[in-house]
């Protein structure tokens, strides 16, 4: 199961979304993380545990994937929101 | 020295013994007259006292504290303050109340009060600012046909070199080298003095309505264009002073860079050295 690290709050500005670093994360760096749509929302499902197979089944509800690379990006996302500290495995 | 200072909306007491000098950059901000609403307490030591409470953040020149235990303490902040490349603390800033803080200085470090952020940090000034609805931005703040133009990016970029292409090419004046205060003034967002302007030493006291803000980038062609609030947020706030120890605090201060975003342009600018720089900002400047 992965979570989205509680230290970075989703923010809207003007319809853009961005992590931004609150309590001990980065407490010392100004810097935000913009996400783009998809980003935006698998970070939203991912505040509560979920699996890499429930991301997926829920992705597939929102969006097609008429060149079958649906399941590639969310690993790869997962991946690299792991190896940032933005999601942590439970 | 009993006397009374205002920095934005900010008025404060200074009390400190004889022999402590404030820089004359932040003597600029003295008032005659004034009510103050906090009050500083300067006094010098061999040592410095034990701060109080939980430790909060930490790096080599700054230790932040929280009191937490009891509910007349609750929030009161101490520092334990340094200077980067030097081991050693030169002073402990406690708040002893919502209206005044204590500072301990080492007798041994009074001399290196002349530099401007080694004096002003003892302030803790961003703190009361952004209870102030008041933000502290990295810039060159420049007045050009009685508005401001604040060039900002991360040090080294050029700053204050597109500063100077806008001196000699326009006839416009650096107000402050390296920091602004930005508060509302009469609903409109404005840029103040700050007492402190890194290597410029220029440093007025004076506040301009703002015509936007340039972020700027090292680039081999000129390019200018206006940034949407959503893309310009992450690289204002990159240069704005945010006490992300304080959650309430940093939240207030991401509200106010949206509200300023809301009514500020916010341009970027992708520079080389020389007038063409100049002519292609001024382009998309006055044509907003």
């Amino acid at each position: 199961m992965f979570k989205a690290n509680p230290n970075f709050l989703l923010r809207e500005v003007a319809g853009e979304a961005v992590l931004v670093p609150v309590g001990e994360a980065g407490i010392f760096e100004n810097s935000v993380i913009s996400l783009n749509e998809t980003c935006r929302f698998l970070w939203q499902l991912f505040q509560e545990p979920r699996t890499l197979e429930d991301v997926i089944a829920e992705a597939r509800k929102e969006y097609s994937d008429p060149d079958g690379e649906m399941e590639q990006g969310i690993y790869d996302f997962i991946r690299e929101y792991l190896k940032y500290g933005l999601l942590k495995e439970e | 020295m009993d006397r009374i200072f205002r920095i934005g909306n900010f008025t404060f007491r200074l009390c400190c013994s004889g022999e402590i000098t404030p820089p004359e950059n932040f003597m600029k901000f003295e008032l005659e007259m004034g009510n103050p609403e906090y009050t500083y307490h300067i006094e010098v030591s061999a040592c410095l006292p034990r701060p109080e409470g939980r430790l909060i953040a930490q790096r080599p020149d700054l230790t932040v504290f929280r009191k937490e235990d009891s509910p007349e303490g609750q929030g009161l902040e101490s520092r334990l303050i340094g200077v980067k490349g030097n081991p050693d603390f030169y002073a402990c800033y406690r708040e002893v109340s919502a209206d005044r803080a204590e500072v301990t200085l080492v007798r041994d470090r009074i001399a290196e009060l002349h530099i401007d952020p080694v004096f002003t940090s003892l302030l803790a000034l961003e703190r009361r600012q952004v209870r102030k609805d008041s933000m502290v931005l990295h810039c060159a703040y420049v007045e050009y046909q009685g508005e401001a133009i604040l060039f900002s990016a991360p040090s080294e970029t050029g700053k204050t070199t597109q500063a100077n292409l806008w001196e000699k090419y326009r006839g416009s004046r650096t107000v402050n080298g390296d920091r602004s205060l930005l508060g509302k003034i009469d609903g409109r967002w404005t840029a103040q003095g700050w007492p402190v302007c890194g290597t410029s030493e220029v440093c007025n006291n004076e506040a301009l309505p703002i015509k936007a803000v340039v972020m700027l980038s090292q680039a081999k062609e000129n390019r200018a264009e206006r940034l949407t609030p959503g893309h310009a947020f992450p690289l204002l706030y990159s240069q704005i002073t945010v006490n992300k120890w304080n959650t309430e605090d940093h939240i207030h201060t991401m509200d106010l860079i949206e509200d300023f975003l809301g009514s500020v342009p916010v341009l970027h600018l992708g520079c080389t050295i020389s007038e063409e720089a100049v002519v292609c900002l001024e382009d998309v400047l006055y044509t907003l």
